[in-house]
């Protein structure tokens, strides 16, 4: 086989025996396939290992990729296989997820990266161990229902101001509404922090990317113990409880990716 | 309204299928006008928090936009529109018209 | 497997999902994980116009789901969704 081949990253684990038993590491990648339906390997390393997967360079290479990643179905569907491949590993020990789209074009280089990196990698692998990433998006529950202008009687003599004023207090309920639930998102988010061992708080969706009339207030992750994960339920359970206007979904187990920080890095390391 | 080719410099909600294109000028006029009408609207709002409009002033911004409000409601069923169907995406701007609620 | 669990009004259900929302990887995948200088990273640039290019794609698959004309310029994309992990 001539076909130059460039590797792809998924996730960094822990060098030698897996906790979940021998060999339970390798026995999950034989069972995973890889963006480019390439078998998954480890690059050794010292203390740490790297899942790491063949890829074809006349597609995975800088220009290609580039082309690749403003395919929208090329996108997807590789984002699955990566984050499917990453959460089957879950189940054998603990995993570093690579931020998607890490090639590298020599597995030597791979091999590199581990050995300086590798008291970062070894951190971050802790830090993470026994911990499980879980999603938690809050909404308003249903559109603004006070339409504020039932009460008011028609105001024949001066309609037009009748209907300024009934803009107005739409409008001001709105604000008021939108304020409020972006207050309670943020007792929420300290509600569910504290009962995580670390959080983070990404972008709101917007309608189209959640798919959801109401608009999003709060899109957070946090990183819970898995022995505490009993408070933390209970924990969104309250809020959701507390907070009947708004609408409390959670998403996971996810690998923790949302903390990976393994702290800034050198150009050309 | 179909989505146009994938252009990623290109992304609004304008059909450049020929027997649509009609129907969806229309729209996008429409559009237009009603973003014309929420800004005064906004505008007007602004003016009578602030309170320096006359009572006949301010009667007389309500009532225009009233009667515009109802002609745009008369202009969209003239063509088959709903609200949201005047609320054109662009893209990484968002949409045209803020979203209500 | 992921558990979304939709509490609101005092009416837990939870719900098994056997699709991860899109979005929610791309939040994850696209601005998480370890990042190294590899050789052949994303930007941030760049990884902010695949965002956006997919929140487009995101609002015309759902509402394809009716019209079939959303789906226009989308060829392979019933495909790439069911394929999906």
């Amino acid at each position: 086989m001539t076909a130059a081949a460039c590797v792809w990253l998924y996730a960094v684990v822990p060098a030698g025996p897996s906790p979940g038993g021998g060999g339970s590491v390798e026995s999950a990648l034989a069972a995973i396939s890889g963006v480019a339906d390439e078998p998954l390997y480890l690059v050794p390393g010292p203390g740490v290992a790297a899942v790491a997967g063949a890829v074809p360079c006349e597609d995975f290479d800088e220009e290609p990729l580039r082309t690749h990643l403003a395919d929208v179905t090329w996108l997807e569907r590789t984002v699955r296989i990566h984050h499917g491949a990453v959460d089957a590993l879950v189940r054998a020990g603990p995993v570093l997820p690579m931020r998607y789209a890490t090639v590298y074009r020599e597995e030597s280089s791979v091999a590199a990266m581990l050995e300086t990196h590798r008291e970062r990698l070894a951190a971050a692998l802790e830090r993470i161990t026994g911990r499980t990433e879980w999603g938690v998006k809050v909404y308003l529950a249903h559109r603004s229902a006070t339409e504020s202008d039932g009460a008011r009687p028609a105001d024949q003599s001066s309609p037009g101001t009748a209907y300024l004023l009934r803009r107005k207090a739409q409008r001001d309920d709105r604000l008021q509404t939108r304020q409020r639930a972006g207050e309670e998102a943020d007792r929420i988010h300290e509600a569910l922090a504290a009962a995580a061992v670390e959080n983070a708080r990404h972008p709101l969706q917007t309608a189209e990317a959640s798919g959801r009339g109401e608009p999003m207030v709060l899109n957070g992750a946090y990183l819970v113990d898995d022995e505490r994960l009993p408070a933390f339920e209970k924990a969104v359970a309250s809020c959701a409880a507390d907070h009947g206007a708004l609408c409390v979904e959670v998403t996971g187990p996810w690998p923790a990716y949302s903390f990976t920080d393994i702290g800034e890095l050198p150009e050309g390391e | 309204m179909a989505l146009p080719e994938r252009e990623p410099s290109d992304r609004r909600r304008i059909a450049v299928d020929p027997e649509t294109g009609a129907r969806d000028l229309v729209c996008l006029v429409l559009t237009v006008v009603e973003l014309i009408r929420e800004l005064m609207e906004r505008q007007a709002l602004r003016r009578v928090d602030e309170g320096d409009l006359s009572d006949e002033q301010v009667e007389a911004i309500g009532q225009t936009l009233m009667a515009l409000e109802q002609r745009m409601a008369e202009l969209r069923e003239h063509f088959g529109l709903s609200p949201d169907d005047l609320n054109i995406d662009l893209g990484p701007l968002g949409h045209l018209l803020a979203p209500e609620g | 497997m992921s558990l979304s669990s939709t509490v609101g009004a005092g009416r837990p259900r939870p719900v098994w999902t056997e699709d991860v929302a899109l979005v929610d990887l791309l939040d994850r995948l696209l601005a998480g994980g370890v990042v190294v200088a590899g050789e052949i990273t994303l930007s941030i640039a760049d990884v902010d116009l695949v965002r956006i290019s997919l929140r487009l794609l995101i609002a015309s698959v759902r509402a394809a789901i009716g019209p079939m004309e959303a789906m226009e310029g989308a060829e392979g994309l019933e495909g790439g969704r069911r394929g999906a992990a």
